[in-house]
């Protein structure tokens, strides 16, 4: 025990130590994350929630021009510059300098048949001047339907479901995508240490002293968690309190993934080490490997866009299974008894399997 | 009983034969000394030993133990320095030391270590941030954690300056005192001649020669070499004629106002030498009498130059 002590503690210092690692297994995912969730998930509100400022315009009142008001008061994304209308010249000055996104003009009298909508020009093509022609088309409509007194036959109702639940937005989807590829990655990358301590002989000095090498990989091991829970917690963080992902985390689930995910990569991360004998190697095979799974799991982009002859490879790649376990448990909150997560379990422990069988059969010990 | 023990050891790798037939005894408290050139067989013979190589053929005890059946025993009563400093340079000095005293039964004190190996002034600094002296006696540092009762160095001075070299052979004859056996591999001749009991040649696989490095010298020959200078050429030339015909003196060589010969009786001929001049008013400048050394040794037995 006190060897394990010992070793866990020269090991955790050396990984936390080392500059590399706070730069590529800690800041390198956290810069990532905050990249692709500015460029893709989106932080501003007024791209989902639809709003705009408008005021409306009256000549002379009118009982038309009145009900049309009071019915536009209704719809919940229209926020008033101004309670009651103004003048047509104000309208057109506030729409000009941007003050508000459109004016409507109400029927200047009972029998009058026109709304105007005033929309700088600029927004033409906008989702501004689209949503607000659809609104008001609607207003116009119901309020034909109360003047003729009829009851409309048909409605639409438009209810927009993801595959899994309703909660899933892309901001969740990356975020989660880009908790499994950087565990993935601190696995594939970490075990440069397996050439590196062969290359400069600690190995061999180690193999001098009464430690076995099972007790160094446990260690190993031990510190390679620890550095996945930093991670996990970190870009959890970021993506609740920066980019307001919605998260439904399983724990258990969550902890079993976690703990085969690291394993098993760490175990490919073992197998590249016993194919390469420098460092150099080493590290054109990580990123190969690391490059190919990063597009073909379903990281960054949903794999049913890919390419069909595609998806046979992401279906044998770790990762994708890595990535779904990982959504699964953070963010559908799905429990241990869904069999999905079995299969994914299933498949990466064939992974750790098969990889650490080859890392050890050709693993050279000594220089 | 002999702390270690080798016999017959033989170790290829591929059609390269590293080590052949090598057999020797190192006794307790003794410094035994493993010399020859790169490429020898040094370090693989030592590796052997250490346990770290599996030898083709041959028979490896320490303390009455095999590596076969007694790995775990072994392991605990050796201190090895390899030939490449290996520490985990993120740790500090003491770090290193408190580490790897964990992985042993016994240990000695990290502190007492640090001081034996004076790096006291430095035992919060990193390993990277330590100078190639100051790395190789961590090293050594390392080897004495457990309190070892054999210590193997590997070339532990190759690559350093004369005052780091000095301080490392301060640190060898001081655990020599404290009894321990130790087992070292370098290729500095004046390294092996200054710290050994024994010493044993090594070349091309095979040992060439052991013994203690003055009954090394000793059996090579009784020649000495001897040194003069003279004020003018002319008594050089002259003195030459006279030293030509004393008995025991083999060969003769001048050189401007130098004059240098070998002789195997060297007490008679500087008598007969001296006799001469102080009758014939010669003046003699410089006289010196050279001593052979271990290179000696090894050129005369392997026919080759010795390179450092």
């Amino acid at each position: 025990m006190k060897k394990f002590r010992k070793l866990f503690e020269a090991e955790f210092k050396s990984t936390f130590r080392e500059p590399a690692v706070w730069g590529w297994s800690i800041a390198f995912p956290v810069f990532l994350t905050v990249i692709f969730m500015i460029i893709f998930g989106g932080t501003d509100e007024g791209e989902s929630n639809f709003e705009a400022k408008v005021v409306t315009v009256l000549e002379s009142p009118n009982d038309l021009a009145e009900n049309v008001q009071t019915t536009l008061k209704y719809i919940p994304v229209l926020q008033w510059k101004e309670d009651s209308p103004v003048t047509l010249e104000q309208a057109e000055k506030w729409v000009k300098d941007k003050t508000i996104d459109a004016a409507i003009v109400l029927p200047s009298s009972d029998s009058a048949k026109e709304i105007e909508l005033i929309i700088n020009k600029e927004k033409e093509n906008s989702t501004l001047s689209q949503a607000m022609n659809g609104i008001l088309n609607s207003v116009i409509q119901q309020i034909n339907y109360q003047i003729a007194h009829v009851e409309p036959q048909l409605s639409l109702r438009a209810t927009y479901i993801s595959s899994g639940s309703d909660k899933l937005e892309y901001t969740d989807f990356l975020l989660t995508g880009m908790i499994a590829l950087s565990i993935a990655q601190a696995g594939l990358f970490g075990m440069v240490g397996m050439v590196e301590m062969r290359r400069n002989g600690l190995l061999k000095r180690l193999m001098l002293t009464p430690i076995s090498m099972k007790l160094l990989g446990v260690s190993n091991m031990l510190v390679r968690f620890i550095l996945g829970v930093v991670q996990v917690v970190l870009l959890t963080l970021i993506g609740v309190l920066l980019f307001k992902a919605s998260l439904d985390v399983n724990l258990l689930s969550f902890l079993i993934i976690f703990l085969i995910g690291t394993v098993s990569f760490s175990a490919f991360g073992f197998m590249i080490a016993s194919l390469s004998k420098a460092m150099d190697s080493y590290m054109g095979m990580a990123n190969i490997f690391s490059f190919i799974m990063m597009f073909l799991s379903g990281i960054f982009f949903e794999l049913s866009i890919m390419p069909d002859y595609i998806r046979p490879i992401s279906a044998i790649l770790p990762l994708t299974y890595f990535v779904n376990g990982i959504r699964d448990s953070m963010v559908y909150g799905l429990n241990v008894m869904n069999p999905q997560l079995w299969l994914n379990v299933g498949v990466l422990a064939a992974w750790g399997i098969v990889t650490f069988a080859i890392g050890s059969k050709f693993y050279k010990w000594k220089a | 009983m002999p702390v270690v023990e080798v016999q017959d050891l033989r170790k290829t790798f591929g059609p390269v034969v590293a080590v052949d037939s090598i057999s020797f005894d190192v006794a307790s408290g003794e410094i035994f000394t493993i010399i020859g050139p790169n490429g020898a067989g040094k370090t693989t013979t030592l590796e052997m030993i250490e346990g770290i190589q599996r030898p083709d053929r041959g028979v490896i005890r320490i303390n009455g133990m095999e590596w076969r059946k007694d790995a775990a025993q072994i392991k605990q009563i050796i201190g090895v320095q390899p030939q490449t400093s290996a520490l985990f340079d993120m740790l500090t000095v003491y770090e290193n030391l408190d580490v790897f005293a964990g992985f042993y039964d016994r240990s000695r004190s990290v502190d007492e270590i640090i001081e034996l190996i004076n790096l006291t002034e430095h035992r919060n600094k990193k390993v990277k941030a330590l100078s190639g002296g100051q790395k190789q006696r961590l090293a050594i540092g390392l080897a004495l954690v457990n309190d070892p009762e054999l210590l193997f160095l590997d070339e532990p001075t190759t690559g350093l300056d004369p005052q780091a070299r000095r301080n490392i052979w301060d640190i060898v004859l001081k655990l020599k005192e404290m009894g321990k056996t130790t087992i070292l591999t370098t290729h500095y001749m004046e390294e092996a001649e200054k710290l050994s009991d024994r010493v044993c040649i090594v070349d091309q696989g095979k040992i060439i020669a052991l013994d203690t490095s003055q009954n090394l010298i000793q059996q090579l020959t009784k020649e000495r070499a001897v040194h003069l200078s003279f004020a003018e050429a002319v008594e050089a030339n002259r003195m030459a004629e006279v030293v030509n015909q004393f008995s025991g003196v083999s060969k003769v060589e001048v050189e401007a106002n130098q004059l240098r010969f070998w002789t195997t009786v060297p007490e008679e001929t500087l008598y007969h030498l001296f006799k001469y001049t102080t009758e014939n008013h010669v003046a003699v400048d410089q006289i010196g009498i050279k001593d052979l050394s271990l290179e000696d040794v090894f050129i005369a037995y392997t026919g080759k130059e010795w390179r450092d």
